[in-house]
């Protein structure tokens, strides 16, 4: 007959494990699977300044859906994982990225989207790799599994424009410019169609070299039509600052208009309040008392504001809460489908349209892209007040789209953007 | 007529930052016969240096400056003690070598100051002038200035001093100054450090007016060497006189119709220079 003896040790380490079964929480008990989804950003590099506090929105978004008991999909709990790769937005080290994220399940990608989903887009569809764009534009007749959850970049600059007919009737004149990539490109048609819906005039329009140093040719290009509006389109972030500051140098009085104003602390430090006054863009402040009326597709966005700034103090971007959206609408998803399968879950999504962060929305894109991947909801307008951004009213970009469609296609097919146009 | 005028001050001071980058880059490869791809990251580390010590640390723009100069020349004088030494018979060697400290440099900037390109320079007088209408920052007007001031010093030491001399006689044959005494690799330190420092004084002018990055060093490299090609490589004179003539030359193109078609304008000048007269507007015929 064998005896079994309980050392000292052996009774203290049962008595640790059997205490600590008993104290761990149990929705950390249920949620025991896990699911991993991709941020595969520019981690470097300039657009690091988007990609960034985007995988931090993301890790911030995943902490806080698994501190309230993960996902539940198919009748079981899964934690939320995020894994990131540095795309660096160079073709061969993104399409590196969407093989590793292969590699490790990774269920849901996100992207910045332009010259990035172009180098992934045929992995993308022969591993059936459900991802989401922040530009519309991306999606095209073989994007199967691209969607645009969130941002519709460039589609909300039609509602700018709206706005600033609005509040400014008189103003005939106004002067373009991008950088010249798929994003200047896109970005730029949309605008274009906009001035052309709401009755201004392009005095001047042009591209600028993506490896320009010093914008003051630039600028006094643009100043020398006499604009009495500048639209300065998607420019990245840091060039979209010297933009503003020759604009200021070379005494423009008037408007400007750019999709977010990252840096508009930046900006009214080396102009002033009152040069940066009345500017629009469209990326709200999620401190805004305004937010919560606005962001109705995400839970408790000052919330969220709060636990990303005590995790990653003065981080902050945009991309911070664009990503988590993304999230939001993917969960709802597979919540719903029941599945994390790409086919099944798309067409579950399409069936029962997700929430949008900024309310109701629909899926759409055939008419101008050949595919209905894009979830296009209402989005804000923000204006610069006192230093910073103001949320002034909430536009459908939908049905701003399907009033002024002639318009966009015309612009955009001048660009070469049309579905029929791609080569 | 205002926009011609405005177009004209950007050309002179397009002209006066590419003059500072590319007069390090001939002079190194005058007295050296190195094309040192790390320039433009010299620069970048100048932009850099300007914006730690003047700003972060809160000593001041000129302080920035001077600091940039001083963190450059340092880190040519490394170069040259440390690797180029090694491989003055080795022109290929060396050369890989210059791209593989413009990789470190890169990634050392990005590793110690991040790669968001937020970091921001103030200029030392800001606001405007008004010349003929038209608002010219003060700043602009230092870089045109401070470029004048130091390619005269440059041309003084060049031309009147025992260092300039002895630097000079070894831009023309080595083995003939190393015969009158003159030290090979004293004259290369120095050269290797003025030159750096030329470039890290370029960066610290620019460092208000563009955007600082780990990659900011690229297009300025590829630009110079497009003006040192044009003027003659190895000609000190000659890239200022390509400095002036492609920066004004690009300006106006990238004003008057787009930056893109500048850079293949610029790129198609360099063919026609190189065409019509394959030394570079000032370089000299060499013998094979």
């Amino acid at each position: 007959m064998s005896t079994t003896t309980i050392t000292r040790r052996t009774a203290l380490a049962a008595a640790g494990g059997a205490l600590s079964a008993l104290a761990m929480p149990t929705m950390l008990r249920a949620a025991e699977k896990t699911v991993r989804v991709g941020a595969l950003m520019p981690l470097t590099g300039d657009l690091s300044l988007w990609g960034l506090p985007a995988r931090n929105g993301a890790e911030v978004w995943a902490a806080r859906v698994n501190e309230a008991g993960g996902i539940t999909v198919g009748g079981e709990s899964y934690k939320v994982e995020v894994v990131a790769f540095d795309g660096a937005y160079i073709a061969e080290k993104t399409l590196q990225g969407a093989r590793s994220f292969l590699d490790q399940d990774v269920k849901f990608t996100m992207i910045i989207g332009g010259d990035d989903w172009a180098a992934m887009q045929d992995f993308s569809n022969r591993n059936k790799m459900l991802t989401a764009t922040m530009y519309v534009s991306d999606l095209n007749p073989d994007s199967t599994y691209l969607i645009a959850p969130v941002e519709v970049h460039p589609f909300y600059f039609g509602l700018g424009v709206e706005y600033l007919r609005k509040v400014e009737p008189d103003l005939k004149t106004v002067a373009l410019c991008a950088q010249d990539d798929v994003t200047g490109r896109s970005s730029l048609a949309f605008w274009r169609a906009g001035f052309d819906a709401h009755g201004f005039e392009i005095v001047s329009d042009a591209y600028f070299d993506n490896a320009t140093v010093d914008f003051a040719p630039v600028v006094s290009a643009m100043l020398s039509a006499s604009p009495e509006v500048v639209c300065i389109d998607t420019t990245y972030p840091p060039v979209a600052l010297l933009l503003v500051e020759q604009l200021f140098i070379q005494g423009f009085k008037g408007r400007i208009l750019h999709a977010g104003f990252e840096l508009l602390p930046d900006m009214v430090a080396r102009t002033s309040k009152e040069f940066m006054e009345g500017s629009i863009a469209f990326f709200p402040r999620f401190d805004d008392p305004g937010i919560a009326q606005a962001a109705v597709g995400m839970s408790d966005p000052a919330g969220f504001y709060a636990a990303f700034n005590a995790a990653y103090p003065n981080q902050w971007n945009n991309t911070s809460w664009e990503f988590p959206a993304a999230l939001e609408v993917w969960k709802q998803g597979v919540e719903t489908a029941g599945t994390f399968e790409a086919d099944e879950l798309l067409a579950s999504m399409k069936a029962n349209t997700p929430s949008h962060i900024f309310g109701a929305a629909r899926w759409w894109g055939k008419d101008l892209f050949g595919i209905d991947n894009a979830l296009v909801g209402n989005w804000p307008i923000v204006e610069v007040r006192d230093g910073q951004v103001t949320i002034v009213e909430v536009g459908d970009q939908a049905a701003w789209f399907d009033t002024h469609k002639d318009k966009v296609e015309a612009r955009f097919r001048e660009e070469e953007l049309m579905p029929d146009q791609q080569r | 007529m205002q926009f011609l005028i405005e177009t004209l001050i950007n050309s002179a001071m397009a002209s006066a930052a590419a003059a500072l980058v590319v007069v390090g880059l001939a002079l190194i490869f005058g007295v050296m016969r190195i094309e040192n791809f790390a320039h433009g990251e010299l620069y970048m580390v100048g932009a850099y240096a300007t914006w730690f010590f003047g700003t972060s640390l809160g000593l001041g723009y000129w302080a920035g400056v001077l600091g940039a100069i001083a963190v450059t020349a340092v880190i040519g004088a490394g170069m040259e003690l440390f690797l180029f030494r090694r491989l003055r018979h080795n022109a290929m060697g060396a050369l890989i070598i210059t791209i593989g400290v413009l990789l470190v440099l890169q990634t050392g900037a990005g590793w110690l100051f991040g790669v968001n390109s937020n970091l921001l320079v103030d200029a030392p007088v800001s606001g405007a002038v008004v010349i003929a209408g038209v608002n010219v920052p003060w700043h602009r007007l230092v870089v045109i200035l401070a470029a004048i001031v130091v390619l005269a010093a440059l041309t003084v030491v060049l031309k009147t001093t025992r260092f300039g001399w002895a630097l000079r006689a070894v831009a023309q044959d080595k083995d003939a100054a190393s015969l009158q005494g003159i030290s090979i690799g004293h004259i290369s330190l120095m050269a290797m450090a003025l030159s750096a420092a030329l470039a890290g004084a370029a960066g610290a002018l620019m460092a208000p007016i563009v955007r600082i990055s780990p990659y900011m060093g690229q297009p300025v490299i590829i630009t110079a060497f497009i003006i040192i090609i044009l003027g003659g490589i190895g000609s000190i004179e000659g890239a200022v006189l390509a400095a002036i003539l492609y920066s004004t030359f690009f300006t106006f193109v990238s004003t008057y119709f787009d930056s893109t078609i500048a850079s293949i304008a610029g790129l198609c000048l360099m063919l026609v220079v190189l065409i019509v007269k394959p030394s570079g507007l000032m370089g000299k015929a060499q013998k094979v």
